[in-house]
């Protein structure tokens, strides 16, 4: 029998985690949740093998028996031994009902009835799957906004928390937008299964527990070690072994580990404790960064054991936090300088020999930097991803003036154009003309005259559809790049204006029909050949006629696409497909003639 | 109607050209009744930003196909999907009735071959057949038997894109030609450069861009002086775009008076940030400027300015200025090396801050 199984704790005592986090836990499933009401969910997160889920159990069986008096009264019978009776978990095995279905049925568990019972979701659906992913936080969602009289059964979610390894080497490409990113991928832990929504909610209580303390871990291992040999007197050998054990702060880890140890005990006695302890990226660049404490270990020993430790070091996130921090052991401009191009040139070097390269480099260089550390500033993220998305943003912005201009002007004009001039002048030409417009128009309405004989380009401009501030936002006046963290404001968040102007375009149309409905007899010019051109009157800015019948269609083909994939759009109705809207002039006659097309277009149809 | 200057008095006709006449004449007589239109070679047009590379081409066009009606700029956008591995992208297509006009470099590196591919063996695959609009005074029309496939910023086409465009060229050649538009000849490989009709624009000279500003801003009735006309031509060197911007920036702004002595030129946002790490990198040789760079870099790949251009600009303000701030030739022998080893890591790596920073510190280290 393996001894994770044969020592599981019995009773909350025997659980290897520090007694006041179990009463905190205790007081948040028991008060919080059951009494005060002031939690839905608590989310139990922790590296694995620290007890989490024993102590969520226990401390449930521990409730049920404290109040064993209450539920027998109401007829439940409890096996003292059968958690089932008390606890429901969550099985992403069982592919006959899903997580939505699994929540609903739960909720028959009401809380504070004799049917309670405590939900536990200990493995999760695959969140892998962008689909069930998304479906799994809407159920946590919705669930947190169900209000259910206060009656839903308390709910726990035990996340192990654990940091992958990724092989795939990282290239942002351009414009295709695929990279690793502090994501489930790569990092499963809360933060990153849970959105912001969930993990800010109020009925959201959020608990991490740490690795089992060396001393706890410690000691269970003697006390099973002890129960194991009840014959021998436990030797030395034993001792180290114990001690080497408990660094691993994983308990069924150790217990594993030390059962082969008390098996065959001559075989494996030379290899040190093996569990890949992993470390955090900020641990991991602290080690870098500031060298360590312990005695005897050369520079050699901590890129050896980063190496082993830390299997993300050779990502690029790493590597550019690390740049982030080398100012904090490095004074000297010559010696950044150095660093600066050895990061470069491992750029393009082979991902682990460049990693490696880059440590060594690093390390060597921090080492010998006679300057005190800058021990008080922590380490630094980078703030890659914070510009990434800025990046994004911009660029939709960018796009979207590229179409919107297109609209209006029927002039082309390329990305690049638009990055390195348009973006910049033409929101403030555009803003110079639309403020001396809105004077005008202020002092006409003072002095009580007409506004409509405004002659300049200012009466022209509507700040719904242009943008009058600089594409992408204004450079922020930064000195550092703490800043960039303030210079983002609603990114998150883009709205069209493209958009926006062609479905005030098919409005326009729209009333227009329904006003002209009644009068079928409009002039209708029959539609032309694509390519044939007309050479009558060569002169002619009015677009052809088949022309804007594409437009029609492109439009409203362009509408439905967006509507598509903005989901925060309404969607646009069926029969408004074939309307479409005229966007390279609002003259009153093309509009007419387009409008008849519509009508004579309709009515075949019919 | 646009409200911008750069594009109300962009030429439409090859004889509204107005600099540089030799290139001009040329693409007249390619486009002349006397030869065979339908002979009429792929072209290379490379150049300098602004210089009106895409105005001439499109005039030529006006010509070719419709007798300088102006029908070639009865422009649509299209969205073109385009499924690549189980992805699907998206391109912005404009298109006339006779040619269409395509960014490959909006899509990325590696997918540009297949974009390429698909629509010129769309294009290619049927035969075309335009009849000028207005026939000329001999009488007898020409057809033109090709449609025309406008390639903006060809030098950003992958090496396998443009070996997928030199095949089709060949294979298509009846039915469509094309047009590319870069402005440097470095990254386009020898095959292509040898099947097609290198056309190098250079940016106006000193006089004709005056010119140029000045008979717009006759036209505008904006009142400007000497100052400012040099100071414009100064910044833009050439480069028209950014000129007529600059120039209509300013008249809004000054209410249409520009003889003003004291008056100053308004720099793209993005160029002020170069001007400051410049003077930031010669003025204060500590690690905390590095950081206070950094931050600049960011700020600027955030707005979508690339790397390459970032590292150009700074050499070219050292260039320019290095005589104002004093530095000694060797001194920029060393920058413009230093550039050149970091423009080759930035094209090789994937990260494009460590080589910006790789760059920065070695400047503020050797100047």
């Amino acid at each position: 029998m393996l001894f994770d199984v044969k020592y599981k704790p019995n009773s909350i005592e025997d659980v290897c985690i520090n007694p006041k986090k179990i009463k905190d836990v205790r007081h948040v499933l028991f008060q919080e949740i059951l009494l005060e009401n002031r939690y839905k969910i608590l989310i139990l997160s922790g590296p694995s093998g620290s007890c989490k889920s024993s102590m969520v159990k226990l401390l449930v069986k521990e409730y049920y028996e404290e109040n064993k008096n209450l539920f027998k009264r109401f007829g439940i019978t409890s096996d003292a031994n059968d958690s089932s009776d008390y606890i429901i978990e969550y099985d992403p095995l069982n592919k006959d009902i899903s997580f939505r279905d699994f929540l609903n049925s739960c909720k028959i568990f009401k809380k504070n009835t004799s049917f309670m019972k405590f939900v536990v979701i200990k493995h999760l659906p695959n969140i892998y799957h962008d689909q069930t992913h998304a479906d799994f936080l809407k159920c946590i969602i919705e669930w947190l906004d169900d209000d259910f009289d206060d009656l839903l059964p308390p709910l726990v979610l035990i996340i192990s928390e654990c940091d992958l390894p990724k092989s795939v080497s990282d290239n942002i490409i351009e414009n295709n937008y695929s990279f690793n990113k502090f994501d489930i991928y790569s990092h499963y832990i809360p933060e990153t299964i849970f959105s912001k929504d969930i993990l800010m909610h109020p009925f959201v209580k959020r608990i991490n527990t740490n690795k089992i303390a060396k001393l706890y871990l410690k000691k269970q291992l003697t006390k099973i070690l002890a129960m194991e040999i009840k014959e021998q007197k436990v030797n030395k050998k034993y001792e180290e072994i114990i001690t080497k054990l408990s660094n691993l702060g994983d308990l069924p880890s150790a217990l594993i580990q030390l059962q082969q140890y008390i098996q065959t005990p001559f075989l494996s006695s030379d290899s040190s404790a093996h569990k890949d302890t992993g470390l955090s990226m900020f641990h991991a660049m602290g080690k870098i960064i500031y060298g360590t404490k312990e005695e005897n270990t050369s520079n050699e020993d901590i890129i050896k054991k980063l190496r082993s430790d830390y299997q993300q070091c050779t990502e690029s996130v790493f590597k550019m936090s690390l740049l982030e921090n080398i100012d904090i052991g490095c004074d000297e401009i010559k010696t950044f300088a150095d660093i600066a191009d050895t990061l470069s040139s491992t750029d393009i070097m082979d991902d682990a020999l460049g990693t490696e390269v880059y440590l060594r480099k690093i390390r060597r260089n921090m080492d010998a930097a006679t300057t005190q550390k800058k021990s008080k500033v922590g380490l630094k993220f980078t703030p890659f991803f914070k510009v990434y998305k800025k990046k994004q943003h911009s660029m939709k912005q960018y796009k979207d003036f590229q179409l919107l201009d297109m609209a209006f002007t029927n002039n082309f004009k390329n990305l690049k154009d638009i990055i390195q001039s348009f973006g910049f002048y033409d929101p403030v030409i555009k803003k110079l003309h639309y403020e001396k417009f809105k004077g005008w128009k202020e002092y006409m309405l003072s002095i009580g005259k007409s506004t409509l004989t405004y002659k300049e380009l200012g009466s022209r401009i509507d700040p719904k559809f242009s943008y009058l501030n600089k594409l992408g936002g204004d450079y922020g006046s930064i000195t550092s790049v703490k800043d960039i963290d303030m210079l983002d404001p609603g990114s998150a968040y883009f709205e069209s204006k493209y958009l926006l102007f062609l479905k005030n375009c098919q409005k326009n149309v729209e009333t227009f029909i329904s006003e002209e409905q009644e009068n079928d007899e409009l002039p209708y010019d029959p539609k032309k050949d694509d390519f044939d051109i007309e050479d009558s009157d060569s002169d002619s800015l009015v677009s052809g006629t088949s022309d804007d019948d594409e437009l029609f269609q492109l439009t409203s083909q362009q509408i439905n696409k967006f509507s598509k994939t903005t989901p925060t759009d309404q969607a646009v109705p069926e029969n408004q497909k074939n309307s479409a809207s005229d966007y390279s002039d609002d003259s009153d006659d093309e509009l007419f003639e387009l409008t008849s097309q519509h009508i004579k277009r309709m009515n075949a149809n019919k | 109607m646009s409200y911008l200057w750069v594009d109300k008095y962009r030429p439409k006709t090859l004889s509204e050209l107005s600099h540089s006449y030799d290139i001009t004449a040329k693409l007249e007589n390619l486009s002349s009744a006397t030869s065979n239109i339908n002979n009429i070679p792929n072209i290379l047009v490379y150049g300098p930003n602004g210089a009106g590379k895409k105005t001439r081409i499109m005039a030529l066009l006006n010509r070719i196909y419709c007798q300088d009606s102006n029908q070639i700029y009865k422009l649509k956008i299209d969205v073109r999907q385009f499924k690549i591995n189980s992805k699907s992208l998206e391109l912005n297509v404009i298109s006339s009735p006779y040619h269409i006009e395509i960014t490959p470099s909006d899509l990325g590196f590696s997918n540009d071959k297949i974009v390429i591919q698909e629509l010129i063996k769309e294009l290619g695959s049927t035969s075309h057949q335009f009849t000028p609009t207005s026939s000329s005074t001999t009488g007898e029309t020409q057809h033109v038997r090709f449609k025309t496939i406008v390639i903006n910023d060809a030098n950003k086409l992958s090496k396998a894109a443009q070996h997928a465009l030199r095949r089709t060229i060949e294979k298509y050649s009846k039915n469509i030609r094309i047009i590319m538009c870069c402005e440097t000849l470095s990254n386009i490989i020898d095959p292509i450069r040898s099947r097609m009709l290198n056309v190098r624009l250079s940016a106006p000279s000193q006089p004709e861009f005056q010119n140029i500003v000045k008979d717009v801003s006759l036209k505008e009735s904006v009142t400007m002086g000497d100052i400012f006309i040099n100071k414009l031509s100064v910044l833009c060197r050439g480069n028209i775009r950014l000129g007529l911007l600059t120039l209509e920036n300013m008249a809004v702004l000054k209410n249409m008076d520009l003889s003003g002595a004291d008056i100053n030129v308004i720099k793209p946002d993005w160029m002020v940030c170069i001007d400051k790490i410049c003077l930031l990198t010669l003025k204060n040789k500590t690690v905390d400027t590095v950081l206070t760079i950094r931050g600049i870099f960011y700020d600027l790949l955030a707005h979508c300015i690339p790397a390459e251009l970032i590292l150009q600009k700074i050499v070219e303000w050292i260039l320019e200025n290095a005589e104002l701030v004093k530095l000694r030739q060797d001194k920029i022998t060393t920058v413009i090396y230093y550039a050149s080893i970091f423009d080759e890591r930035l094209k090789l790596g994937s990260k494009d801050i460590f080589h910006l920073e790789g760059f920065i510190t070695k400047m503020i280290l050797e100047i």
